[in-house]
């Protein structure tokens, strides 16, 4: 083949940059295509996303990275899942877990069987049914394998790192795989004048850096896929209206719980993800609604321990860019959008475009086919993680700001609309093939902030009343029996992958 | 059989496979002190002929909720085990497989390997790599999965008259009841809800109406109520490839199940059923537009445009919401159409040609010394 890619220039390292500079290396290792990552230390990275969801496990399996190694090197902890508090109302609290909630009865999903018990009075709520919310909530964790049986093998996870770290982490990966790293900052972008493609940005100090195929990993400010080739920015902010952030890292206090937890305020909500060394804190919020300066003083005020940083202010337009990959160049991470990491998909997002583009790869030339398919493909993962996200705001009691009033009445995408309808309707719901979200985490949201589900499927009745409730009562045994069997999530991480000690004064990182 | 005093009544309308399969899913699934079902089968065993039917690997769930296992299809049904859908064109028969191309490697599909290999003129033609191919064209059948080799499912052809009456035992053993008498009306209550169906002088009032497949002997007109009314539900499950009509009719049936009104649809549920049974309509369709029409005519469909379009650029079969094939079935189908691939997936090269040449005729290797031996030897 005469016309393949033989450089890839990667503009920006965080996350993103040294994510795709990992996988591609990974990936074009026997090839002849070489790899530049350009970045500068004067430009700092946002580094959000220390906390995910248990796919990231397989980007990590397939660099061949050794969990244990991972988690050390980063500063990680283990996470089964998300506990929102304040969300449905002033005093309400719910968990968000990876996972399932109970076992399914007759063919049928578990929660026709607790919607039908509950409505005999049962007040046992959804979260009970959940190992992983047991278990977080105990502050247990352990990484299933196959002899510890099949209740504990129901654990899913996922992890909290410092993503600095896990940059700092990849970037070690990368350069052993031969991938450049240019220190500097991009100047000018110039562009092949009979195709429009990008053919080699200039650095500050002069040198000219040219390539086959370009990916964007600047950040918000996406300085290709926007500045060079102004492909223009789809707005969700009237869905997800928060715009602003203020993030700060804390000296820890206790053992780190194995789950991150969201408090609802009063115009967005405030993160907390406890890493080995520190715990993250942030508050998103709308600024309509809040001045920078109310925003800081409410996250410094709910801190868990003193705060170990200058907090760091950050503006950001949900959406995402109306084309993903135009010409030659193709937006991963921030570059490409942004979705606020309400639900940690920040890492997901970029790991999904990552493992798209490597499915499409192109040779030198770039067909449209390639280009259509991955753009098709990225705004279905953003579409439907925006509906899944959307919910979280809608689906509320809360009036006591005029942001939660705001977002209580919003209209919403019509195919939001039609999920809620059939989850209202006795708790329907079917998945789509690109959607990211099942059934436990629309149920486990939609009931948690108070959705009724209006009955359950009839066929549940096939049980009689007591064949129902010892079958749930067994599950609540089970899931007892297998918590009470998991070491604390301390222990596993001081015997499994506890990091180096940290001065608790080191820059910390959203 | 006693029921609840609040039981509900079911109407199933249909001919022959249709009402009976989708009667006894019902009928197992349902809880059976609280459901009355009829069938009301206007074409059935009489009309039909002796041909056979085609049933893909899906089948083996409802077989399990319906207690079918081999010995009792082979005996009542006269069932044959296969490892793909045989498709019989004007010119040609196209056979898609229940299995994969080759072994996966590298994390890559086999196919890219192949396309490597191939360009290197170091490959023999794709289909000798599918193992359910090769076993389909030397009369074999590979019951059990077996270590190093990759794994072959397998469906059925079917005595279509052997197949219904075990169905139709299955059901009535479970309660239903037939309705001999012809439909004459379906009566509405302001078009909302049925109210009432007259079979001659009998009258039925269900609780819930369904038809499935195409009708033939019952006019369109008649049963329209069943698409306004919000208790009832029709849909046309038919379909020209073999054994496709039987899997939306059984995704259909199932779904239904999942869907399970109390009383009535909601229209949001009435509307979602369909939607997604469109959509696998769909997907249906593009196969039999690929298979029957040329490569050009296929590419002007949007969704099967794309999958055609991508494949031939990069290997890669894209998937939609509510897939009913496989990538090996689209594979199968898409190097039929003439389709190849421009590049392979370039992981591929992580590996010398030599490296790859070696691993793909291994795999050849590994089907000839299994297709050698006795068919006795072989797991069944």
């Amino acid at each position: 083949m005469t016309d393949t890619i033989r450089k890839v220039v990667i503009v920006g390292g965080g996350s993103a940059g040294w994510m795709a500079a990992a996988a591609l290396s990974k990936y074009l290792s026997k090839s002849d295509a070489s790899i530049t990552l350009i970045e500068s230390e004067q430009i700092g990275t946002v580094g959000v996303g220390e906390a995910t969801i248990p796919q990231i496990a397989k980007f990590n399996q397939v660099l061949g990275i050794d969990e244990n190694t991972f988690v050390r090197e980063t500063s990680g902890t283990f996470k089964l899942g998300i506990e929102f508090a304040d969300w449905g109302g002033i005093g309400d609290r719910y968990f968000h877990p990876f996972g399932t909630h109970g076992f399914d009865l007759e063919g049928l999903s578990f929660h026709h069987f607790w919607q039908r018990q509950s409505a005999t009075g049962d007040t046992t709520s959804l979260d009970d049914y959940a190992l992983n919310a047991r278990a977080a909530y105990a502050g247990k964790f352990i990484s299933p394998q196959p002899e510890h049986g099949p209740i504990i093998n129901k654990l899913a996870y996922a992890y909290h790192f410092d993503a600095t770290r896990y940059a700092s982490f990849l970037r070690k990966f990368s350069e052993q795989r031969n991938v450049e790293r240019v220190e500097g900052i991009v100047a000018s972008v110039h562009r092949n004048e009979s195709n429009g493609f990008i053919s080699s940005v200039t650095l500050e100090n002069g040198q000219n850096i040219a390539g086959d195929l370009f990916i964007d990993c600047t950040g918000f400010r996406g300085l290709l896929i926007d500045k060079a080739l102004g492909v223009g920015y789809q707005d969700w902010s009237h869905w997800l209206p928060c715009d602003r952030a203020v993030a700060v890292g804390c000296e820890r206090t206790g053992a780190a719980e194995p789950y991150t937890r969201s408090t609802a305020r009063t115009a967005g909500w405030q993160w907390r993800i406890p890493l080995q060394h520190r715990t993250g804190n942030g508050y998103v919020y709308c600024s309509r609604f809040l001045s920078a300066e109310e925003a800081e003083a409410t996250l410094l005020s709910h801190l868990d321990g003193a705060p170990i940083s200058k907090p760091n202010h950050l503006r950001f337009t949900t959406g995402h860019r109306h084309k993903f990959w135009e010409k030659n160049c193709i937006a991963i991470g921030l570059s490409a959008g942004f979705l606020e990491p309400l639900e940690s998909t920040s890492l997901h997002l970029i790991q999904s475009g990552i493992s798209k583009l490597i499915a499409l790869f192109p040779d030198a030339s770039i067909a449209d086919i390639e280009r259509d398919e991955y753009n098709r493909l990225m705004t279905d993962d953003f579409t439907h993680i925006r509906d899944f996200l959307i919910l979280h705001y809608k689906q509320t009691k809360r009036d006591d700001s005029p942001f939660w009033n705001y977002v209580r009445t919003m209209d919403i995408p019509a195919s939001l609309e039609h999920k809620l309808s059939l989850l209202s309707s006795r708790g329907r719901f079917f998945k789509y093939d690109a959607e990211l979200f099942d059934v436990t985490s629309w149920i486990a949201v939609y009931v948690g902030q108070g959705g009724e589900l209006n009955g359950y499927n009839p066929i549940a009745n096939g049980l009689t009343d007591s064949n129902v409730q010892r079958s749930l009562a067994n599950m609540l045994t089970a899931m007892d029996k297998a918590v009470t069997a998991m070491p604390t999530h301390e222990a596993y991480i001081d015997r499994f992958c506890q990091a180096a000690p940290v001065k608790a004064t080191q820059k910390a990182t959203t | 059989m006693s029921y609840k005093d609040d039981a509900r009544t079911l109407l199933i309308i249909g001919e022959g496979l249709n009402a009976w399969f989708s009667a006894a899913i019902l009928s197992k699934s349902l809880p059976p002190s609280m459901y009355r079902i009829f069938v009301h089968s206007p074409q059935e065993a009489s009309s039909l002929d002796s041909s056979k039917i085609t049933a893909r690997p899906h089948i083996f769930r409802a077989h399990s909720i319906l207690g079918i296992d081999d010995p009792m299809l082979a005996r009542e049904a006269k069932a044959k085990p296969i490892h793909v859908t045989p498709v019989n064109l004007k010119d040609r028969e196209i056979f898609l497989p229940f299995g994969e191309y080759g072994i996966p490697y590298l994390g890559t599909a086999f196919n890219h390997h192949w396309l490597k290999a191939n360009k290197a003129g170091k490959a023999g033609p794709l289909s000798d790599y599918n193992l359910a191919l090769r076993l389909t064209a030397e009369g074999g059948f590979l019951g059990k999965p077996m270590e190093g080799l990759p794994f072959v499912d397998y469906g059925y052809q079917l005595s279509r008259l052997g197949y219904i009456a075990l169905l139709k035992n299955i059901a009535l053993k479970a309660g239903v009841a037939v309705i001999d008498e012809a439909l004459d009306e379906v009566k509405t209550r302001d078009y909302v809800s049925i109210e009432s169906v007259e079979f001659g002088k009998r009258q039925l009032k269900p609780d819930l109406s369904f038809c499935f497949g195409s009708l033939s002997s019952i006019s369109r007109e008649t049963l329209k109520p069943l698409d306004t009314c919000l208790n009832g539900y029709y849909v046309d499950t038919s379909s020209d490839l073999p054994g496709l009509g039987l899997h939306l009719l059984q995704n259909c049936v199932t779904r239904l199940l999942a869907y399970w009104p109390d009383g009535a649809f909601t229209q949001t549920e009435k509307s979602e059923l369909q939607r997604i049974h469109l959509a696998e309509a769909q997907n249906v369709a593009d196969m039999h537009t690929l298979l029957t029409q040329s490569p050009d005519a296929a590419a002007a469909d949007s969704t099967l445009g794309r999958k055609c379009h991508v494949y031939a650029n990069r290997g890669v079969i894209p998937t939609e919401d509510y897939e009913i094939f496989t990538k090996a079935e689209w594979l199968a189908a898409l190097s039929a159409s003439g389709l190849v691939p421009k590049q392979y997936d370039r992981i591929v090269d992580r590996v010398s040609a030599e490296h790859t040449i070696t691993f793909v005729n291994q795999i050849l290797i590994k089907f000839d010394r299994l297709l050698q031996r006795p068919k006795s030897q072989r797991a069944m």
